[in-house]
């Protein structure tokens, strides 16, 4: 399950000033700091079973509210409450190093996704057979080209973190920058993620997809909920209103 | 706890992998630049300085090594949260494994070179050169808080990076690496690292003068300095990915 009560989530806009004088100057300063609003007053619960779609422009805070939900980010107000184990899916490429191996690679991003050494052996062979780069094992990734790169990355993610989640938060994470046919292993490989999550939550920018996985969405502008609802009723609305 | 401690020992062993990535010298590059220390200072101490060392290559180079590992540690561990912050940023990661991971990598550097500089020290006559693997535990526990508090703020002033850069260029010439002081001058009295250097010559080459004040001070220093660094960085622990600009 999951519950959120009135979530906010903001951050102090700086203007990227980090310096020591800026640090030593806001510490005296009495200049209330001007707020940037990311979340403001979010609602609404999730029961298992439920496949719930995420849409909205960019920068309208679905990232910032799947982050909140995976418990990377805390909100400053409200209350969030979720049962069981949460994967969240986004930004594959991070945590690779390009001067190791597709092998240490694998090492490296199994570790972090807390898989022991015996775990991350036994995956090994998946990862490799699935982003079909057997001939690039011991090959350091900088020498990948951008697609390979993309198969590597997607394929280690998605088998090294848990498998059978109870929670599962897809942003924008569906085979962006492959070619067609590992485009639809990848759908179909993400597919089956979603079938072993209890709830799962997909932010995207391909209604079609919402449309076809997605019973409820939810629709988000400048950190507020717009509106909430049956799929294809809200993606009808918001296109009539981006148009 | 222990599973940060796995994944830190992890990513450090990656770490050191990658440092010797295509080198011809791999783990010798370790040793090389304390090595060149030491030569640079060993031949301005005989040249410039006239005042004589007793026991001046020990003295040397427990001062090149000790400085050497407080220098690279505090510097990568500072870095350790803002270079990974993509991936704090995408995935539930408890920071104190980068923290830790850099905190170990520093470490078996430190401890190769220190199994060189005996061995050395061992083939010139000093045979309890040794003993200072006992002074590692403190000195590294003491760099350890160090790092933790950096890391912490080095996510709010990014300045700092130079600042620290600056700072321990600056160790060079204000700790007793290569002279004696001969009265505990401001900036070396209220430096800990000085304390440290006393303690570990003492161990390595002149048993007979170690004073337990020192390392009781030892002791002390190390425990303060990792209790108040790990308070000040469990308490942004939860939001330090966020501090980032």
């Amino acid at each position: 399950m999951i519950k959120l009560d009135s979530i906010s989530k903001f951050y102090y806009l700086e203007n990227g000033k980090s310096s020591v004088f800026y640090f030593i100057k806001n510490l005296f300063s009495k200049d209330k700091k001007e707020n940037y609003i990311a979340l403001k007053n979010i609602s609404f619960e999730l029961k298992d079973g439920e496949v719930f779609g995420l849409i909205g422009k960019n920068g309208s805070g679905k990232s910032t509210l799947l982050k909140i939900i995976a418990g990377i980010l805390k909100p400053n107000e409200g209350q969030v409450n979720v049962e069981g184990s949460v994967v969240y899916l986004s930004g594959f490429y991070h945590g690779m190093n390009k001067n190791l191996s597709m092998k240490d690679n694998i090492y490296i991003i199994g570790t972090l996704n807390g898989l022991n050494k015996k775990e991350i052996s036994n995956r090994m062979h998946s990862i490799i057979d699935f982003s079909e780069l057997s001939d690039f094992v011991d090959v350091p990734l900088y020498k990948f080209s951008t697609g390979m790169m993309a198969r590597f990355s997607f394929a280690t993610t998605l088998f090294t973190l848990p498998q059978s989640p109870d929670v599962l938060l897809i942003d924008e994470a569906l085979g962006g920058g492959l070619d067609n046919s590992f485009k639809e292993k990848t759908i179909k490989k993400i597919k089956e993620y979603i079938d072993s999550a209890k709830i799962v939550i997909i932010a995207s920018h391909n209604y079609k997809y919402i449309l076809n996985n997605c019973s409820k969405t939810l629709w988000m502008d400048n950190g507020q909920v717009k509106n909430i609802g049956n799929t294809k009723e809200i993606i009808d609305e918001y296109q009539k209103f981006i148009q | 706890m222990k599973e940060i401690l796995k994944k830190s020992l992890v990513l450090s062993f990656y770490e050191l992998k990658v440092k010797n990535h295509n080198t011809y010298l791999g783990f010798l590059w370790y040793f090389l630049q304390p090595l060149l220390m030491f030569v640079v200072l060993f031949y301005v101490k005989h040249k410039v300085v006239d005042h004589e060392i007793v026991d001046f290559v020990p003295y040397l180079f427990i001062g090149v090594i000790m400085v050497h590992f407080f220098i690279s540690s505090t510097n990568l561990m500072m870095k350790a949260i803002t270079s990974n912050y993509e991936l704090l940023n995408s995935r539930k990661i408890e920071p104190e494994i980068f923290i830790l991971s850099k905190f170990f990598m520093s470490l078996w550097n430190h401890i190769f070179e220190t199994c060189i500089v005996v061995l050395i020290l061992s083939f010139l006559g000093f045979l309890h050169s040794f003993m200072y693997f006992l002074i590692v535990p403190f000195y590294a526990i003491f760099i350890l808080g160090i790092g933790y508090f950096l890391c912490v703020v080095s996510t709010k002033v990014f300045d700092l990076t130079y600042i620290w850069s600056y700072l321990c260029q600056l160790l060079w010439f204000v700790l007793p690496i290569y002279y004696v002081a001969n009265e505990m001058i401001f900036i070396i009295k209220y430096n800990p690292i000085s304390y440290y250097l006393e303690l570990a010559r003492a161990f390595t080459f002149d048993l007979k003068n170690i004073s337990y004040d020192i390392v009781l001070l030892c002791f002390v220093i190390s425990l303060v300095f990792f209790v108040i660094g790990r308070l000040v960085f469990v308490s942004q622990r939860e939001i330090i990915s966020e501090r980032i600009k």
